[in-house]
Order: C-alpha cells, then structure tokens, then sequence
C-alpha cells in the first residue's frame, strides 16, 4: 500500500509518515519558542509577574555588554565560517584526484564529524593552552623558557581559541559537501569545455565555482548559525571578559534572582531571530537557485 | 474502490498506533501513582508522622539527588559511602545527578512547577546553598519543615545562628545541615616562606604589585570567587557587622565602590593583566598546580590532603587563613515541594548526618576534608574519643580547628551575593 498509484494518497502517506519526525522537531522547537517569547515578555506566573512588558528588550538594548557580546559573537562566527570554507575549498580540490580510490579517504575525512563539539573543545584547551601539551613540548625544546610564555591562544579575548575548534569540525563538514559536487556532477562540464579548448583557470572559474558555491554557501550557512548559537565551546575555550551571546543569556537564566529570567529569554529571542533570518535567506537563496538549475 | 480499501487499512492501522500509545502513557501514569499509592503516606504524615512511618514509605525508593559534581573526591565519597548504606540498610537507590551548578536543579524544579508538574517531579533532593535556597523560597517550591523530624538532628545545634541561618534567611527546617566549610588560601612551601606571606587584603595588594602576573582569583560568580571580593568587602568597610541590616542599595553603592578601586588598582598585576580571570576553582587550581600562579583557594575544613592525592595540588601546599578573618558557612540539602521519593529523601538526609559517617567525610583519608555539619560538643562517649582522635591527624594539610574558628566570618544577607556579582561585572571585568 506504500506504493498506490494514487497522486493523493501518495501525498497523504508521505505526509503521516513525516508527522512523527516533525510533531517532535517542530512541536518541542514551537513550544520552546513560544515560552522563551512569553517570558521574555516578563510572563512568570510562578513568582506573579502577569503584566506583559518590553522591559528586558529595553534592558538589553541598552546594555553595551550584551551589544559587544552580540558583535563579538557575530565576529566570531563570522570568522571561523570563512576559514573553515577556505580551508575545505582547498582539501577539497586536493583531494579531488583521490576520490575514486576507494573509502579510506572519506573515512579519513569524516573521523570527526561524530565527535561532540564538547570533546572537540576539551581536547583543543588540552593542547593548546599555556598549562597545555604544545607549551609544555615547546618548553621541554628549549624554544621558550616556561610553558606560560606559550602565545594565549585559549580563553584569549580575540576568541582563537574558539575559532580553532569550530574549524577542526566544520572543515571535513564542508569539505565532503564540496567533494561530492566536485566528484561526479562537474566532471561531464568540465571535460566538455576542455575539448572547447578553455585552460585550467577558465574551467575553474566558468564551471567548478559556479557547481560548488551553491553547496558551499549553504553549508557555510549551516556551519555560521551553529557556531553564532552555540554554547558549549565559547564556555570551555572563550575569556570570562568576551562572553558570546549565548554565554550571557545561560549567565542570566541562572542567576538566582528569578525576575532576570525575562532577560535571558530576550537574548535567546535575539539568538533566534538572527537565526530565523539567516534560515529565510537561505530558504529564497535556496529557492531561486533550484529554478535556475531546471 | 481499491483506494478507498487501502484509505481504511490506513486509517485502521493508524487508529492501532494511537491507541497503543495513549494506552502505553494512561498505563505509565496508572503506574506512577500506585507508586505513590504503595507508599500511602502523604507530605502532612511524612512532617507529622514517626520515623518509622517515614522508613517504610522510603523502601524501594530512588533519590535523584542533585549535587554539584566538580570534585571528584566528594563525587567518588557520595557514590560509594552513601550508595552502599543506603541499598543495603534501608533498600534505597542512590542517584547522584552531577550539576555544574546549583542553579540548573533550582531551575529544573521552577520549570516543572511552571508546567504544572505538582507531583513526581525529578529532583529528590538538592545540595543547597543560601542563594539557591532563597531562588526556590522565591518560587515557594520547597518541602518542609522537615529538618528537625530527622532523628540524627539531635546532633545539630539549630539555635546557633550560624547554622540556623544560611545567608542571612532563617532556614525553618527546610533545608537539613549536611557539612561545613571555611574559605582559605593555599601555597606551595616550596616556593613561599611562611614569614612573607600576605596575612590581610592590604598586605596582599602590596604582594600582588610586588609579584606580577603571578595572582589572580576566579570569577564571580563563581561561588569562591565571589566569596574572594565578599571577604576584601568586609575587610574595606569596617567588616561584616555594618552589613547585618536589610539591604540598602545607596549605602552599597558608595561602600562598594572601595572594592572595585581595589580590585581595579590591582588588575594590571594579576595574571594576564587581569585580561581574563579563571571560571572554577579546577581551573584556578591547575593555573596553581603549573607554577602559573602563588596561590589558590580551598573550602574543605580538613584540609586540602584529599587533592593533594589525587595530585590536583603539589605536595607542599599548605592552606592558611588571613588574620582579618575569612567566610565560613554550613552547607544543606532541600527537598522539592514536588520531589517523587520525599520519604526516602528524608531519610539520606538523616544518614548523612550519623556521626560516624560526618567523620569520614571530615577526614582526608576516606573523605574530602569537608567540615562536621554537626555540633561535637553534641557528642558523648565513642563518638567524643572518635572525634578528638580526628582532629589531631591533619598536620600541614589543614589549619587547625581552633585557628579556622578564631577568624570565621559570618557570610552577608542573600541580597548582597548578586548585588557583588553584579558591580564585580561591571566595575571590574568589564572596565576596560
């Protein structure tokens, strides 16, 4: 009965199929959100805060450490996409004379794609922090006196640290969206205009880009509003001085007097429209894209 | 006519999954509450009833206890002291839920009460502190009074306000004491003479200019941390007695200011320029351990040989107080308002206050140094011998008992905690 020939009841089965999925993603996502907006609204039944307001919109607008949060969080993001994209468009391309020869080299790529951001982070502040395994090499090598002359790169305040860890996982991410365009949709494009005479630059520049960026901005997409939102890693490897945005909220959802609440959800709500924005751009982009391609 | 077949298959099969499932959850919630059932005490005859009552409606229950879980001293002492007792003598499972803080098990409950979730709720029992535990008077979501109906609460002296009250708010028997703990300051003998080191914030700023880079504390609010500028608070502003009334928001203010001049004057000499502070005393302690740092700091009444051991400290550090005094407090476990196992929550309650298990907390050896949360001059007989024969043992690793209590300070009303967190934020971290 999965395959009826029917156009609608095709429709209808594939749509009852997908309700669990989304019942669960949508349903818990709406429902946060619809909390997180409430209260932000400083709606606490429980401590009898039932007037609406736009105090903790107010607050935080006014507070120049969020604002600088906010930018530094944006920065950050900012910076460890771009990388990341530069660095996977490179492997990319090395890596491309490779790719017919066998799993090893995908395996390779994605060791790390299963590894929690968590472990990524721990793991980064192990080895690269002045108590860390390269400033105690470097020390033991004689190349500085003591381990603490090791540059600040963890808990620093231009957040390198973070920026490193984003890139050691984002890197494969992108890389292996890029390489599978790169290993079978280009080449019939690219073989074509070889034979039309054009040289190595001008394949590049009127086939492989125009193939590998529409790949390439959504995944860079994707990687930007995971790192703007995220918390863990800016919480293991970033400077109490330069919190993230969503530093700042965790802060504030947890500080003991309960009337900061709406405060934390007005950050969270910020997080969120970025986020939105970020998604309804990619949704047009995406859209407009697809048609071209028809 | 064959798609109309196929339709009701569909919508058969549907109607199949939903009622399993609705009849799955009616049957687990059928289950919960002859859970409860079994039991058949309610909050009123746990509070009101004999122990034995309260025993009996706690076997076969399980404690989610919620605690912060970044020591791994108390971490392994919980897991295999408590959990074993309590399995074998009183068939209670013991469930350590490890937070980072406090704060994530207050919300938790908040959260809860906020859905509706009056009864059953997750959180059994909470490693509390005065600031915590105003959060959730705040949000009236407490159990209680229930600390005096322990039968081991004999052994606490309740009318001693220091124990009575936890940050300034009476407790009123909803929080049970569990143990004590006093800040001080840990060395290395290795690298400081005990004649140069800093005995007063004074003498510790002209330390700090003397010695760049190698001082800093960890960030409020970080409960040591911010325990570090409460303590220079006392010492700029004539100490903690003018601070004993209610909170007056101008009167700290122009007070307060002292503090972050202090603090500020001294941050281009702390390590990287006061640039970044530590977030936990682990970190501090391992900026310590790498001879980044001269100092760290401790809680543990008896004393730091528990992390010396497990070499998250030198072997020649030694902890000392200051001579105008440092905090010392009591800390406590709650019960939720909502809490699945109230009666077996009661009764971890009550064993972590059995003299003989307080002692092997107390000691280095088979605990983590944490200090009695009972009275010793409560104690007779065995008990008295067992407890003079501990206090001798801790030589270099602890200050001694009597040193600890001539400089014990008591700890400001709730409402200064985040009034200190706050200006520290913006007059000193933030203050470019």
């Amino acid at each position: 009965m999965f395959y009826s020939r029917s156009k609608r009841a095709q429709r209808l089965m594939v749509c009852l199929m997908l309700l669990p999925a989304f019942a669960l993603v949508l349903g818990t996502f709406l429902a946060g959100t619809a909390i997180s907006l409430i209260q932000s609204l400083d709606y606490l039944p429980f401590i009898g805060h039932t007037q609406l307001s736009l105090q903790a919109y107010r607050d935080i607008l006014g507070s120049t450490v969020i604002l600088h949060g906010l930018v530094f969080s944006l920065a950050v993001a900012l910076v460890a996409t771009i990388i990341s994209a530069m660095i996977a468009m490179l492997l990319a391309h090395l890596l491309r004379p490779y790719t017919n020869q066998g799993g090893w080299l995908y395996f390779l790529l994605q060791f790390n794609i299963p590894i929690p951001h968590v472990v990524g982070a721990v793991a980064i502040g192990m080895l690269f922090s002045q108590s860390g395994l390269l400033a105690r090499l470097a020390a033991a090598a004689g190349m500085i006196q003591q381990p603490s002359q090791f540059p600040v790169l963890i808990n620093d305040q231009y957040g390198a640290g973070i920026i490193m860890e984003y890139i050691w996982k984002e890197v494969p991410f992108i890389a292996i969206t890029l390489l599978s365009i790169l290993k079978s949709w280009v080449v019939p494009y690219e073989q074509q205009l070889q034979l039309l005479g054009a040289g190595r630059w001008q394949r590049w520049r009127m086939v492989t880009l125009p193939f590998m960026l529409p790949p390439l901005i959504s995944s860079c997409m994707i990687v930007f509003a995971y790192t703007f939102g995220s918390f863990e890693v800016p919480y293991i490897l970033g400077s109490v001085s330069q919190p993230t945005l969503p530093l700042l909220a965790y802060e504030a959802y947890l500080h003991p007097d309960l009337q900061r609440r709406p405060e934390a959800m007005a950050i969270n709500m910020v997080i969120t429209l970025i986020s939105m924005i970020l998604i309804a751009i990619y949704m047009k982009w995406g859209e407009t894209h697809a048609a071209r391609r028809s | 006519m064959r798609l109309t077949y196929r339709r009701t298959i569909i919508t058969l099969l549907l109607f199949v999954i939903f009622s399993i499932a609705v009849s799955c959850s009616a049957q687990n919630e059928k289950q919960s509450q002859s859970d409860n059932g079994a039991s058949g005490t309610t909050d009123d005859a746990l509070l009101s009833g004999s122990w034995e009552q309260v025993l009996s409606a706690a076997r076969g229950g399980t404690v989610n206890w919620y605690m912060w879980g970044g020591s791994e001293a108390i971490n392994t002492f919980v897991d295999q002291k408590y959990g074993s007792v309590l399995k074998e003598q009183y068939g209670i499972t013991l469930r350590r839920v490890p937070v980072s803080d406090t704060a994530e098990a207050v919300t938790k409950v908040l959260n809860e009460k906020q859905a509706g979730k009056h009864s059953n709720g997750s959180v059994d029992l909470i490693w509390i502190n005065g600031e915590n535990f105003a959060t959730l008077k705040q949000g009236d979501a407490l159990f209680g009074p229930f600390a005096d109906k322990l039968p081991h609460s004999a052994y606490v002296d309740y009318s001693n306000p220091v124990v009575g009250r936890d940050f300034g708010l009476d407790t009123n028997g909803y929080e049970s004491v569990w143990g004590s703990a006093q800040f001080q300051l840990v060395y290395d003998a290795d690298r400081l003479q005990e004649s140069e080191l800093p005995r007063s914030y004074a003498e510790l700023k002209d330390w700090i200019k003397q010695h760049p880079g190698r001082f800093t504390y960890n960030a409020p609010p970080d409960f040591i941390g911010t325990r570090f500028v409460k303590q220079l608070f006392y010492e700029l502003t004539g100490g903690y007695e003018g601070w004993e009334q209610p909170f007056d928001q101008a009167v700290f203010e122009t007070e307060s200011s002292k503090v972050w001049d202090y603090l500020n004057e001294i941050k281009p000499y702390l390590w990287r320029n006061g640039d970044t502070y530590p977030k936990s005393i682990a970190e501090l302690n391992r900026l310590f351990n790498n001879n980044e740092i001269d100092f760290t700091f401790t809680q543990e009444i008896g004393g730091i040989a528990s992390d010396i051991n497990r070499g998250i400290l030198p072997e020649t550090a030694a902890p000392y107080v200051f001579d105008t005094g440092t905090i010392g407090d009591y800390h406590y476990v709650a019960i939720p308002y909502n809490a699945a196992n109230k009666a077996a929550a009661m009764v971890v309650a009550n064993l972590i206050l059995e003299p003989g298990l307080q002692f092997q907390k107390a000691s280095a050896a088979s605990g983590w140094g944490d200090g009695l949360g009972i009275d010793p001059a409560r104690l007779t007989g065995d008990l008295k011998k067992q407890y003079d024969e501990i206090s001798e043992e801790q030589g270099q690793t602890a200050v001694p008992a009597d040193v600890l209590l001539k400089f014990k300070l008591p700890d400001l009303a709730a409402a200064y905690t985040p009034a200190l967190e706050e200006g520290w934020k913006t007059h000193v971290l933030f203050q470019k």
